[in-house]
């Protein structure tokens, strides 16, 4: 899981640039809203989760390992 | 391709296509200018700058990219060169800004230039940059980034290092292209006005003004408090604040132009990626983004609903998915726009956004969020379209703005609708003032005993061959009070008054409040029906009548007037006031009519004032020749009696027409006339000057100014027009505005200011008083000037009727009107709240166009209703019966439907497809090899005529078959019985398979596809397949009629005389059916699970439809079933089908789409020679028990008003009246210049005059209907082309426009061209051999202007190859969307 979403981010987002699972994709700049909305719509397709609005928060989405955090306590849920 | 000077070429974008769009219908004004002015604290290097900016063109696509057409479809050229020039100025800083003032506003050759920089030294050691981008190349995101790269540069070469900036993608490779911008053309939604005033400009006049407001430090420090909460932050800040503007944005605009479901376009910038957001160039896309605001809603529930749909549409805004038709659907445009300019090579720098003064003319406001770092903080910067905004509201339009945001701020929770407006409001002082202690006002009875007493011989009524005065007046009451004590009436009863206009009914009515009673009239015009009804709700004891009057079917006594006597009238005491004067009926909602009470001391003052105000207090002579069931004549007949004057009666015949008002005209012997709009037009249209009459009280209807103009041109100048407004409920009129020629210039003549001891508030939801120019209700308060409230209806009366906030101790009415204030306090009349119209779901405001209609000078009357169309005159197929309201069913004129010609055609082919039995078995031997259970096969069985067959044939050819049956939650028990007596007697496995989902199935099915059946047939589907996976079946055999195969897969593309192979067709169907289950919807949601995750499992289960191998007349299904096996006709569903949803399906599809769901499936079975022609049209004929459709919407979950009828197959038609002859065209032409094209009524039609009701309003039921064919469009007469180009030109419109004939003088817009339609007829014309701009269409409109542009080409190119790939996925996603239709 968190080398496809590793792989999205790099290739898709940042036009293949590179980054590391807890470095901060929004607080930095690299990643912007839309962009993460991207990443949610790709979390969505491809695990077949829903991500719903009032989840949508800096603390799940700040990093790579934030998501995968998430996503775990999301399936644990 | 690669033109002779670009070195690369690609297609626009559909932002870019937009932009392009916009430009080319304005082709000299600078909406799309895109200007900055960077001030530079430094006297600049110009070599160096020079270099550096080079090197800035070198490195940026876009500043290299001009825009082509090739074949009228236009491109990206990217240049060798830049595209654009860099200047180099010196001048004093005041020359410095009126040179960029002007550079700001060039105009670009984009075929040459698409940017404007300078470098300007200002010769104080300073220096502008002055950068003039065209958006068609760039965006506001990209100024930021061409900054940085130039100071970059700038500071590399005055170093003497040049910069080593990584080179950028460029913008055309950043992000996919889509470059088709042939969309599906959706009628544009009709756009809300902002405020109350008439749209004052033409459409498509770009004049703009930036209205800049600073959020200032307190607010922005409150701001970022709030955005900080957990509440209302979102992932970044920038959502955060995008989320919170779009909310404040909505509700300014749903206060500002009340509507409900206000629509925003939102601008994203569109860089997804870090390679894009380097990328400078044309990212940015706008998308319409609507929400619903409830009006008891807070700004928290909005902000999360906003922040959820806002989540959802991120999501799905990818890049390039903006279409022309979504830019239809606002005119109120949200932009955040951030910029974080540093210092310019280590100099201090400031940007200014230089402003071109105009504005894409489709948007009114453009609401910029401007935050530039080092400059002022936040700054709300309105772009007002000044056609569509006078300058004088932009302040106040800004100041609600900050009124909404910080009731937003200071409490979310807080209901939004409901918070008071700022701003200037010529009412609010006045809601603070003392009332005033009531004026004197004389009881009606003891003003006319007065005036007997103090001239009893004074003429008091002129009727036919009678004059009476005071005292006779008085004497023959006071008989009619004493009448009514011989029949026993006691006082407090209610009299009926049935009489004709003659003396006796001014006697009757005084002699009833004489004697303590209450009149209701009953006029003689009406239908007795409706008297009869009156006069039961309203329990007359008595009735007065005359003798030539046919008696009413009441058990009320009638007392004739030819009985009243009396012997002593003179000491008969006034029996006093506390009954009710009168009960006036109107009609009500529901139909039932609705019982006014006035008691006498409204009366009374309400006489007095219109004596005191209409008479100006002189003993004037009033006519009397309006209905007497309508509170018109109360005026006439009161005030002049009680208060000295005379009135003069105007017998009505009953049974014909009532034209009395022209014989007042004519008479010319009276002072005063109350008349309605309506009669005065009449009297406009027919009559000449008058000199006795003076006065004029309109009442009753809006009055257009034009008409109080032609009155006064017409009968004299002398004439004093008073527009009076009151409904019935505040007794007769309580407003009252005197008509100021040359000062009155609005389409109409406003109501004006309440009337003495009368009130009028316009309030909104929360009941504040609104600001002006802002349209609320209307609410009249005052001292005895309501109504008592409505006879025998508390309910009713307490929802009208409630406490006046700003007077304590009063009551005020809701009159239901909507109304607004001129900054001079005078209110105007804007229509009933209740007569918005809808059409296709979108709110239109009918008065809003009869006010565009009436601002045309020679248009006299207007009146705007919605009808109905197609529901008349539906032609039926001769063949198969299909109806012509089914969409794209065109019924030639040989009587048959395309589908019918079109199948004649193919069906040779068709037959093809087909196969027989023993093909069936191979399928059959196949699947059974590819088992892996105990199952040859799956049979969907849902228990009908046509599964039940499949699965019995089938049982012959295998015994190891699951049977398989949805149950939906209504099968009909009918349905269920013969599935278990046909699968026992069969000896096959069966299983119901349901869901938990099934109501979310059918509320998604019903919102969708406005049925049931599709949402069942892809869970059957679905549950299927999932069984099949379980089980190790490799087929599911469906029990489809060849009429569902045609309906559901067989598209005629399929067809062709290329035709496509059964292989080809099977492969393409699987490709639908691929596209098919995984188009999301509630199936896809809540059944898919892993099911569709890769390919595999169509690969795995093929679906085999039976009757694609069985050819079988029904009379051959029904002998089989009554032979073999033991299936009965269910007799609980009322049709053959099994499902007691069904009707529920149908219903909703008949109210929403407006046709019957079966009528395709049915002419199928028709065309199959399945069912007579007859057959089909009879069973389509079905009544549905509304009752039980309601229960089960409740049920499934389905709002109730989701079901109800849509107005979608409405049209607006527009009536009116012209003395000056002005035609339809001529109309139709000043409608669409003044209104969006959404609001100009489809039908048009002039009238001598408008009907009337009895009362003298427009009857809209004796309006004539307009035939959905008559002049829909104002099509000049045909005159035929002259000269080849015409000649060319015109067979290319009508191409394109779909038009027979185009003539000479057709015009572009009025055969429903628009900028899709220009382009393709550029190209087409190219590929002719013409030459011929897209602009140039627009430009010069008529097709014989538009031709003496066209020059010949003989660089003819080659037509573009067909794109058989593109082909093949459309016909796929048709497919697709054809599957599972039928309805069960």
């Amino acid at each position: 899981m968190i080398d496809q979403i590793k792989t999205f981010v790099e290739t898709d987002l940042l036009s293949g640039g590179s980054i590391a699972t807890d470095d901060e994709l929004l607080l930095s700049g690299l990643v912007d809203s839309l962009g993460v909305m991207r990443l949610v719509g790709f979390i969505e397709t491809t695990f077949g989760v829903q991500v719903p609005a009032r989840d949508m928060k800096l603390k799940n989405f700040r990093t790579i390992a934030a998501i995968v955090g998430y996503l775990e306590a999301k399936a644990d849920a | 391709m690669t033109s002779s000077e670009g070195t690369a070429d690609h297609p626009l974008t559909r932002s870019q296509s937009l932009i392009w769009q916009g430009q080319a219908l304005l082709p000299d004004a600078p909406i799309y200018n895109m200007a900055s002015a960077f001030e530079i604290d430094a006297p600049l290097d110009p070599v160096h700058f020079e270099a550096a900016f080079d090197a800035l063109t070198q490195r940026h696509e876009c500043l290299r990219t001009v825009v082509r057409e090739t074949d009228g479809v236009p491109h990206n050229v990217v240049l060798g060169r830049a595209s654009g020039s860099l200047e180099r100025h010196q001048m004093v800083p005041e020359a410095a800004s009126v040179w960029i003032s002007e550079a700001t506003r060039a105009r670009f050759d984009l075929t040459q230039e698409t940017f404007r920089a300078a470098l300007i030294d200002l010769g104080n050691g300073r220096s502008i940059w002055f950068l003039n981008l065209h958006h068609l190349v760039t965006d506001a995101a990209s100024v930021e980034i061409l900054f940085n790269d130039l100071s970059a540069l700038y500071a590399g070469f005055a170093g003497g290092a040049p910069a080593s900036l990584e080179p950028p993608v460029p913008a055309s490779a950043a992000l996919p292209r889509s470059a088709d911008p042939d969309d599906a053309k959706a009628p544009p939604a009709p756009l809300p006005k902002l405020f109350a005033l008439p749209r004052s400009g033409s459409q498509g006049d770009p004049a703009a003004h930036m209205h800049v407001v600073p959020l200032g430090a307190a607010r922005e420090k409150r701001l970022a408090d709030v955005l900080a909460s957990d509440d209302f932050a979102a992932l970044s800040p920038q959502q955060s604040r995008f989320n919170l503007f779009s909310t404040v944005l909505t509700v300014w605009l749903a206060r500002l132009a009340r509507i409900e479901t206000p629509t925003i376009g939102v601008v994203t910038h569109g860089r997804p990626n870090t390679a894009a957001r380097q990328a400078a160039g044309c990212f940015v896309e706008v998308f319409p983004f609507a929400t619903k605001i409830a009006p008891t809603e807070s700004f928290r529930t909005i902000h999360d609903r906003v922040a959820e749909s806002a989540f959802d549409f991120l999501r799905a805004a990818t890049p390039g998915t903006s279409s022309a038709e979504g830019q239809r659907g606002f005119n109120v445009v949200l932009n955040l726009i951030q910029s974080d300019i540093g210092d310019f090579a280590g100099y201090p720098t400031r940007m200014t956004w230089l402003q071109t003064g105009a504005t894409d003319p489709q948007h009114a406001v453009r609401l910029n969020v401007m935050d530039f770092a080092g400059g002022d903080g936040i700054e709300l910067g309105f772009l007002f379209n000044l056609a569509q905004m006078p300058a004088a509201l932009h302040a106040p339009a800004a100041e609600h703005f900050l009124t909404l945001l910080d009731g937003f701020l200071d409490d979310p929770d807080q209901i939004a609708m409901a918070l008071p407006l700022g701003g200037p409001n010529a009412q609010a002082a006045k809601l603070t003032e003392a009332l005033d202690p009531p004026s004197p006002a004389l009881d009606v009875v003891a003003g006319l005993h007065r005036q007997a007493q103090d001239a009893p011989t004074h003429p008091a009524i002129h009727a036919d061959q009678t004059t009476w005065d005071r005292q006779t007046l008085l004497t023959r009451a006071t008989q009619v009070a004493m009448t009514l004590d011989a029949h026993g009436i006691k006082p407090g009863a209610r009299v009926g008054v049935h009489l004709t206009r003659t003396q006796d009914l001014p006697a009757t009515q005084f002699g009833i409040l004489i004697h303590g009673s209450t009149f209701v009239p009953l006029d003689p015009g009406q239908p007795a029906a409706r008297l009869v009804r009156i006069a039961e709700l309203a329990g007359l004891q008595a009735i007065l009548s005359e003798e030539a009057l046919e008696p009413l079917k009441s058990p009320a006594t009638r007392i004739l007037t030819r009985d009243i006597t009396g012997t002593t009238p003179e000491a008969y005491p006034d029996r006093g006031t506390n009954a009710p004067a009168y009960v006036i009926f109107t009609s009500g909602t529901s139909g039932i009519p609705k019982g006014v009470v006035i008691s006498r001391a409204a009366l009374s003052r309400y006489a007095q004032w219109a004596h005191d105000i209409f008479a100006k207090g002189h003993p004037l002579t009033w006519a009397v020749h309006s209905a007497i069931g309508f509170d018109l004549t109360i005026t006439s007949i009161f005030a002049p009696l009680a208060h000295g004057g005379a009135a003069r009666f105007y017998r009505d015949v009953p049974g014909t027409q009532d034209l009395s008002i022209l014989t007042v005209f004519e008479d010319d012997s009276v002072d005063v006339v109350k008349l309605t709009p309506a009669h005065l037009a009449m009297v406009v249209a027919a009559g000449g000057p008058v000199s006795r009459i003076t006065h004029l009280v309109l009442g009753g209807e809006d009055l257009p100014t034009a008409l109080a103009r032609k009155a006064t041109e017409t009968l004299g100048s002398h004439i004093r027009i008073l527009n009076e407004y009151g409904p019935t409920e505040a007794t007769v009129g309580c407003m009252i505005h005197e008509y100021a020629p040359g000062h009155d210039l609005e389409p109409s003549v406003p109501i004006g200011a309440p009337a003495t001891d009368t009130r009028a508030y316009v309030l909104d939801a929360g009941l504040n008083p609104v600001p002006d120019e802002v349209v609320g209700e209307l609410y009249i308060s005052g001292h005895d000037r309501l109504a008592d409230g409505y006879l025998n209806d508390v309910d009713e009366t307490a929802e009208k009727f409630t406490p006046d906030p700003f007077a304590p101790g009063r009551q005020m009415y809701r009159t239901g009107d909507l109304a607004s204030l001129r900054a001079d306090g005078v209110i105007r009349y804007h229509g009933r709240q209740d007569a918005q119209l809808s059409l296709g779901g979108i709110r239109v405001e009918p008065e809003e166009i009869r006010q565009a209609a009436l601002s045309h000078p020679g248009v006299g009357s207007v009146d705007i209703v919605m009808t109905q169309e197609a529901h008349r005159d539906i032609r039926h197929c001769r063949t198969c019966g299909i109806g012509s309201d089914q969409p794209e069913i065109a019924i030639g004129a040989d009587g048959d439907c395309a589908l019918c010609r079109d199948f004649g055609a193919y069906q040779d082919r068709a037959a093809a497809y087909f196969s027989d039995l023993p093909a069936l078995e191979a399928k059959l031997a196949e699947a059974r090899a590819r088992a892996t259970g105990k199952y040859d096969c799956i049979v969907l069985l849902s228990g009908g005529k046509d599964s039940t067959y499949a699965l019995g044939r089938m049982a012959a050819l295998s015994d190891r078959i699951l049977t398989l049956t949805l149950d939906n939650g209504f099968i009909s028990e009918g349905a269920k019985e013969n599935i278990a007596r046909v699968t026992n007697d069969l000896g096959v496995d069966h299983r119901f398979l349901t869901t938990e989902a099934m109501n979310d199935i059918f509320v998604d099915s019903l919102r969708r596809h406005s049925n049931v059946c599709q949402g069942c047939f892809k869970t059957i589907y679905t549950l299927a397949l999932n069984e099949a996976r379980a089980e190790g079946v490799a087929m599911i055999v469906t029990g489809l009629s060849r009429g569902q195969l045609f309906e559901t897969r067989l598209a005629p593309e399929l067809f062709g005389p290329e035709g496509s192979s059964a292989e080809e067709i099977d492969a393409m169907v699987v490709a639908a059916r691929k596209s098919y289950h995984r188009t999301k919807d509630a199936v896809t949601e809540r059944l898919n699970g892993d099911l569709f995750h890769d390919d595999q499992i169509f690969d795995d289960i093929a679906f085999v439809d039976f009757y694609r191998y069985c050819d079988v007349s029904v009379s051959e299904i029904y002998a089989f079933l009554d032979e073999k096996l033991s299936w009965y006709r269910p007799k609980d569903t009322g049709r053959s089908t099994n499902c007691l949803i069904n009707d529920v399906g149908i219903h909703v599809h008949k109210n929403r789409r407006g046709f019957h769901n079966y009528a395709l499936p049915y002419s199928w079975d028709v065309r199959l020679g399945h069912k007579t022609r007859a057959e089909a049209r009879d069973e389509l004929d079905d009544e549905i028990d509304e009752a039980r459709v309601l229960d089960i919407l409740d049920q499934i979950g389905l709002p109730r008003d989701e079901a109800a009828p849509r107005a979608g197959d409405a049209k607006l038609a527009c009536y009116y009246t012209s003395a000056d002859g002005v035609s339809e065209a001529d109309l139709r032409r000043h409608l669409e210049a003044h209104l969006p094209r959404g609001l100009v009524p489809k039908g048009l039609m002039r009238l001598d005059a408008l009907p009337m009701t009895q009362n003298g309003k427009v009857d809209r039921d004796a309006l004539p209907p307009i035939a959905d064919d008559a002049n829909t469009t104002s099509r000049a007469a045909y005159a035929p082309p002259q000269t080849e180009a015409e000649t060319v030109l015109a067979e290319i419109w009508g191409a394109v426009l779909k038009f027979d004939q185009v003539g000479r003088d057709d015009n572009f817009y009025d055969l429903g061209g628009d900028s899709i339609a220009a382009i393709k007829i550029a190209a087409q014309a190219a590929r002719k051999g013409w030459a011929l701009g897209a602009a140039d269409i627009f430009r010069h409109q008529t097709l014989h202007r538009v031709a003496a542009q066209l020059r010949e080409d003989h660089a003819v190119k080659a037509p573009p190859a067909a794109k058989r790939a593109q082909i093949d996925t459309q016909a796929r996603d048709k497919l697709a969307a054809m599957f599972g239709k039928r309805p069960g």
